[in-house]
């Protein structure tokens, strides 16, 4: 009886196979893993973002006694200054969203039709801030509400 | 030695690899539905802030521009050079993907408690200063037929 010491040309070449396939597999879904992973991540600070400015921008203009829509795209909520500054949203030179999102652009447009009240269109784009490529917007209108009497049609 | 062992080995971890693929894989594909359902119940709730918001800025500026029991659809009229909210009526298509309308009615109000009231009831009368929009967004997703709704009272003293 022949003793058979170690592997044949095929077992070896059926090994080399598998475990390539295996390799593959295992590190492109490591790959999806870790992309989904960093994706999710952002688009949660995204999201973080858009309901604190959401619910900012709601809670006071809804009551505001007076808004100013500035030409240099700053708006004026009862003498709180609201302005994009190197990236990130402000209020009065505080900065109110985190550093990880870039605030792209910062946009305010008055449609209202009464003089005395108004209803604004607030715009804002966002951009992650270490990778440009992913963005999501805001849109939110709020209009202001009479609080007055004698102000209504 | 047993050759044939190996075998046997190999395919418990086939079973076992595909087992736990077909568990996971339409797990994966329910959380891709989940939060593609998540994003447009987002976008409809701002479809349908932006039209209640609209509509109250323009039933404040006079009663006339929205009558009672008709449904209308905010849009952006340029007049004059700028850009300010007029309605129009019927449902409008926001963003391909919603129907919007915004539905005016009367306010009746009961004579002793000036509480809001149905307006076939008795002992109540129309309330001149106010009216009420019930805003509708309504969409599909996946052949299945999706609506929010909002209501807001309008007093205009």
């Amino acid at each position: 009886m022949t003793m058979r010491k170690g592997f044949t040309l095929v077992e070896l070449m059926i090994a080399m196979t598998l475990s390539a396939l295996i390799f593959v597999t295992v590190s492109s879904l490591l790959v999806t893993i870790l992309t989904a992973n960093t994706k999710s991540r952002r688009q949660e600070a995204f999201e973080q973002v858009k309901n604190d400015l959401g619910s900012e921008f709601s809670s006071t203009l809804r009551w505001a006694q007076e808004v100013v829509i500035g030409e240099d795209d700053s708006l004026t909520v009862d003498g709180k200054v609201y302005r994009a500054d190197g990236g990130r949203l402000t209020k009065d030179g505080q900065a109110i969203t985190p550093e990880g999102v870039r605030v792209e652009s910062f946009s305010v447009n008055s449609l209202s039709r009464s003089a005395d009240l108004t209803s604004v269109k607030v715009e804002v784009e966002l951009t992650d801030a270490s990778f440009n490529l992913a963005q999501d917007r805001l849109v939110v209108v709020v209009s202001q509400r009479q609080t007055e009497v004698g102000g209504g049609p | 030695m047993k050759r044939g062992f190996t075998v046997i080995e190999v395919l418990i971890a086939i079973v076992m690899l595909s087992v736990t693929a077909a568990t996971v894989f339409p797990a994966v594909g329910w959380l891709i539905i989940k939060s593609r359902q998540l994003v447009y119940d987002a976008q409809a709730a701002s479809v349908l802030q932006e039209g209640m918001e609209a509509s109250y800025n323009v039933l404040l500026t006079g009663w006339d521009d929205m009558r009672a029991g008709r449904t209308y659809s905010p849009q952006v009229e340029f007049a004059g050079g700028e850009q300010r909210w007029a309605m129009t009526e019927g449902e409008e298509e926001v963003e391909t993907r919603f129907t919007r309308g915004i539905q005016v009615g009367e306010v009746c109000r009961y004579n002793e408690t000036g509480e809001q009231a149905d307006c076939d009831d008795d002992d109540v009368t129309l309330d001149p200063e106010s009216k009420l929009l019930t805003g509708k967004v309504s969409w599909t997703e996946r052949g299945e037929d999706k609506v929010i709704t909002a209501t807001l009272l309008v007093v205009g003293l």
